[in-house]
């Protein structure tokens, strides 16, 4: 019985382990971004003549660029990027996609019949591309970047809260609330949104991974920026031909930037998955004990 | 002696509000035993752990239940400790199982008759004409019309009726010593649950094997049974022969199940999900017992004479 | 009678608004772009007469709803403009490199699947122990990672360090020339010209894009088949499989068979991913096919191409959902007909 107890607490604690080490990888990158202009002694942009594609050394643990221009420096300055553009891009994502859900939602009729149909429509373009081109067509900014993201990743969110409101809406709720004597306003943010929060909240990292992997084969292809940057996907982009020459290190450490960057944040995705709100119900798999249906939700102030 | 359970002890893994495994104990020692050739009811309420214990015994257990002791000897040996290796070639062959009524339960990517030939095929070598004429043979013996184009269907182009006798026919069709029938007449109409029955009946007395019905009617286990246990959460609290415990039943649960049979059993729809259990709480049925005293308070032994035996403090059985 | 035709008729519509959708995404592409239609259609400085041919064409001097209806009819008619760069029309140059990218996508389809069923289902099997959770964790490590990047490591391992792969330098050899087209995938048309130097060439070019996106689309197919695995395994009939006495293999079988559904679908909902997953490989080794082309246009400000290549990723994830649809169909006629 102890014993059994025992392992239960190693499993739990083992499952938590990798949202706890996301999270530090995460706080780590940004505690790298804050420290490195006071901590590291060269400055990402600074060139020097003599130092071109130097191997990883001890003043320069990572090596430097085509440039003479110090690899660490660049990585952790792109963390800047990784940082900020999937930031910008879910809120304006949640800010363009979450009104229009709650709308559909709570509409329904005609109105989420075509706007679901017109995001069908639209997810036929493999979405990353659609980005792409969409920034390619603006013209090469990180505002566009954003703006593309953004627009795309809306779509996400707009379909997510539709659904949890559809799903309010089903067992009773809106009613229960209307007959209750709440007018809209607060039937909408005193019992709708609270009750889809765990949701739009569940999303974010995931949708703040894919905007990274956008982000990054813009840089990579070259059209997410005019001037080379120390974004990943860009440094990668110069560092091509020197990778093919053996100089592995000017495309390899920002690749794994990328990769850590990424995998916390789908690590982080995963544990909210299994641990969140919606997958609570797991116990009812016992055979011939009734649990909670899955994916039941508690809503907040019905009564 | 066919099967004993002794001390079968399970527990649940529920999920906390957290999302954090729990562990809860849902079977705290059950007792039964079965014999040769009689049929066992197994009743109690929604949630009492019924089923639970069938899947236990036959090592069934989902990933959220946890077996925790006890013994399940089967014919001398202890189906809880053996091998998965082992535990396969009793399971279908010398241990049969009926679970709930419903399409659920056959795979739906299968035609009936060759589902029966290979439930044959899983414990003997088989010629294929021969295993298919068996297979018709125990449709028809199971009272379905037709079986020869029966045997072509898929599963959900029967009647839940139909699926129910093809789901008893393979569990007989290996010939088994025992046959575990898990409320075989869940979800059916009443014409239907009573013919089922019936056939059940009638199959498990020609065999001469062991049954267990496991039902929230008494009606069923009357009509149907030589012995009934009654379990109540997570517990067997009286077990005895159907008659002797009928007309004198010794624990305060049978008795106020039989005297308000049906509702009481959450066949009306009600449920009534039992307390956790704790021993040091006492006994179990305690906060519902209309009788209970000081001394309930202390978990009560097992009192009994022969074959009829009751899990309470003030049970006073007459020797038969 | 009458339902079928009527369930059609409506899936037609949905199907011709869906289109209607996509061209009209398409067109709002250019519109969002900065500057003039002409300049992005034409590229940076296109000659007086071109511009008026441009204008001409789209009717750019019209309002914009003439301009969206006049592009529809264009689209719809198999008229995707010319590109800038090359003087050439954009559906000829697309048709002209659709094949190296199916050839890829389609290899890498395979051995993807191939990877990903069996660890898929032995993590299944496995649940919640130490293997299922490395499964797990590589494949939650494969999706985070950048296409391009994986592409780069192989080529920087096999090419650079052990010398064992090609250049990323296309399809075939830069010293080759390309064997006559009948299919379309040099491997296969050198090999039925029985030219085996060629043959061997366009196979070693093939094993690295193609083990870059099966590694890619491996990741997260080995997930979706263990769920899909795990959801049968909690299913009723197969626990009584169980009680049936099942063996592991009996039971492996049932499993798979019942999961088959939620994987073809999974693979469906897939091939947007898988396409762009495509076009960045595509870039990284040259591959000449429409996700390099698209790529580039991008790069270039080439918009008639970058439209065309749109609509093209758009009618080939179009067309996998069908050929999805026709596939669970006619597996459930299978049933139904017995």
């Amino acid at each position: 019985m102890i014993g059994g107890m025992l392992r239960l607490l190693r499993v739990l604690a083992r499952r938590r382990m990798g949202a706890v080490l996301a999270l530090v990888v995460l706080v780590g990158f940004a505690l790298a971004v804050l420290a490195r202009p006071v901590v590291w002694p060269h400055p990402p942009g600074a060139q020097e003549a003599g130092l071109v594609l130097q191997g990883p050394s001890l003043a320069h643990p990572l090596g430097t660029d085509g440039n003479g221009r110090d690899v660490l420096a660049r990585v952790i300055d792109g963390a800047r990027y990784a940082f900020a553009v999937p930031l910008a891009a879910l809120a304006l994502a949640i800010l363009l996609g979450a009104p229009l859900g709650l709308a559909a939602g709570l509409g329904g009729g005609w109105f989420d019949a075509l706007l679901r149909r017109v995001f069908q429509g639209i997810s036929l373009v493999p979405p990353l591309l659609l980005a792409m081109a969409l920034v390619a067509a603006m013209g090469p900014s990180l505002r566009h970047v954003v703006f593309a993201i953004g627009l795309l990743e809306a779509i996400v969110f707009a379909r997510a809260m539709r659904d949890e409101v559809r799903a309010l809406h089903e067992r009773g709720f809106v009613e229960a609330a209307t007959a209750a004597g709440n007018p809209l306003h607060r039937l909408v943010l005193v019992h709708l949104l609270p009750n889809t929060l765990a949701r739009i909240a569940g999303e974010i990292p995931r949708q703040a991974a894919w905007a990274l992997g956008v982000l990054a084969a813009m840089g990579f292809v070259g059209i997410a920026t005019a001037a080379d940057t120390t974004e990943w996907g860009s440094m990668i982009r110069e560092g091509v031909e020197h990778l093919y020459a053996g100089q592995w290190w000017v495309v390899v450490f920002p690749g794994f930037a990328l990769l850590v960057f990424g995998t916390a944040l789908r690590v982080l995705a995963e544990s909210i998955d299994e641990h969140g709100p919606r997958r609570a119900a797991s116990g009812a798999m016992l055979a011939g004990v009734p649990g909670r249906p899955a994916g039941a939700l508690t809503p907040r102030g019905a009564a | 002696m066919l099967l004993d359970v002794q001390g079968l002890r399970v527990d649940r893994i529920a999920t906390g509000p957290q999302g954090e495994p729990v562990p809860e104990p849902a079977l705290a020692g059950v007792n039964f035993c079965i014999v040769k050739g009689r049929i066992l009811g197994l009743v109690g309420e929604h949630g009492a752990g019924k089923s639970l214990a069938a899947s236990a015994i036959l090592g069934l257990l989902r990933p959220s239940a946890r077996l925790v002791g006890g013994r399940a000897l089967f014919e001398g040996q202890d189906l809880l400790r053996m091998s998965e290796a082992d535990l396969t070639r009793v399971r279908g062959a010398r241990i049969g199982f009926v679970v709930q009524s419903g399409h659920a339960t056959l795979d739906p990517n299968s035609r009936v008759g060759a589902q029966l030939v290979r439930a044959q095929s899983i414990h003997r070598p088989i010629v294929k004409a021969e295993a298919a004429w068996r297979a018709e043979t125990i449709m028809s013996s199971m009272g379905i019309p037709e079986p020869r184009l029966r045997a072509q269907a898929w599963p959900h182009e029967l009647t839940p009726g139909i699926v129910q006798r093809v789901v008893l026919g393979l569990a007989l069709i290996n010939e088994p010593q025992l046959l575990i029938a898990d409320e075989p007449t869940a979800g059916l109409d009443i014409t239907t649950q009573v013919q089922i029955l019936d056939l059940l009946h009638l199959e498990l007395r020609r065999r001469r094997i062991g049954g267990i019905i496991i039902t929230r009617d008494l009606g069923v286990v009357a009509q149907y049974c030589d012995d009934i246990a009654v379990m109540y959460a997570g517990q067997v609290v009286e077990q005895g022969p159907v008659m002797q415990v009928f007309a004198r039943p010794a624990h305060p649960f049978t008795r106020s199940m039989i005297s308000d049979a049906p509702e009481r059993l959450g066949i009306a729809g009600r449920q009534i999900v039992p307390p956790r259990m704790e021993p040091e709480q006492g006994c179990s049925y305690r906060p519902r017992c209309a009788d209970a005293t000081e001394r309930c308070l202390v978990a009560p032994p097992l009192v009994g004479a022969g074959v009829h035996a009751a899990r309470c403090h003030f049970a006073r059985i007459a020797a038969a | 009678m009458e339902r079928p035709v009527r369930a059609l008729l409506r899936r037609i519509g949905v199907g011709l608004f869906l289109a209607l959708v996509v061209v009209f995404t398409s067109f709002l592409l250019v519109k969002l772009g900065a500057g003039p239609t002409d300049l992005l259609l034409g590229g940076p400085s296109p000659g007086v007469e071109e511009r008026a041919q441009l204008v001409q064409d789209y009717g750019l001097d019209r309002p914009a709803f003439v301009q969206l209806v006049r592009y529809a009819i264009r689209v719809l008619g198999g008229e995707l403009g010319r590109s800038w760069l090359t003087g050439e029309s954009v559906l000829s140059e697309l048709l002209h490199r659709l094949p190296a990218t199916l050839e890829l996508m389609l290899y890498a389809i395979l051995l993807g699947t191939l990877m990903a069923v069996p660890t898929g289902m032995a993590a299944a099997f496995a649940r919640d122990t130490a293997e299922d959770r490395t499964v797990r964790g590589t494949s939650v490590l494969g999706e985070a990672m950048p296409p391009f990047f994986l592409a780069l490591l192989l080529l920087l391992v096999f090419f650079r360090w052990l010398d064992i792969a090609p250049a990323p330098s296309g399809r075939i050899s830069i010293v080759l020339s390309p064997p006559p087209t009948i299919t379309g995938s040099y491997f296969i048309d050198a090999f039925l010209m029985q030219d085996s130097i060629a043959a061997r060439s366009a196979l070693a070019q093939l094993v690295l894009p193609v083990f870059t996106l099966a590694l890619m689309l491996g990741a997260s197919l080995t997930l979706l088949v263990r769920g899909a695995m795990l959801a049968q395994m909690d299913a009723p009939h197969f626990v009584y499989a169980r009680a049936q006495g099942m063996s592991r293999e009996m039971l492996t079988i049932i499993a798979l068979r019942g999961a088959l559904p939620a994987i073809g679908g999974g693979l469906a909902a897939q091939s947007a991913a898988l396409l762009s997953m495509t076009a960045l490989v595509e870039y990284v080794f040259a591959w000449g096919g429409i996700g390099q082309y698209g790529l580039e246009a991008m790069a270039k400000a080439d918009f008639a191409a970058v439209q065309g290549f749109i609509l093209a990723s758009a009618a080939i994830a179009a067309t996998v959902h069908l050929l999805h649809a026709v596939i669970r169909r006619l597996a459930r006629i299978r049933i139904r007909r017995a």
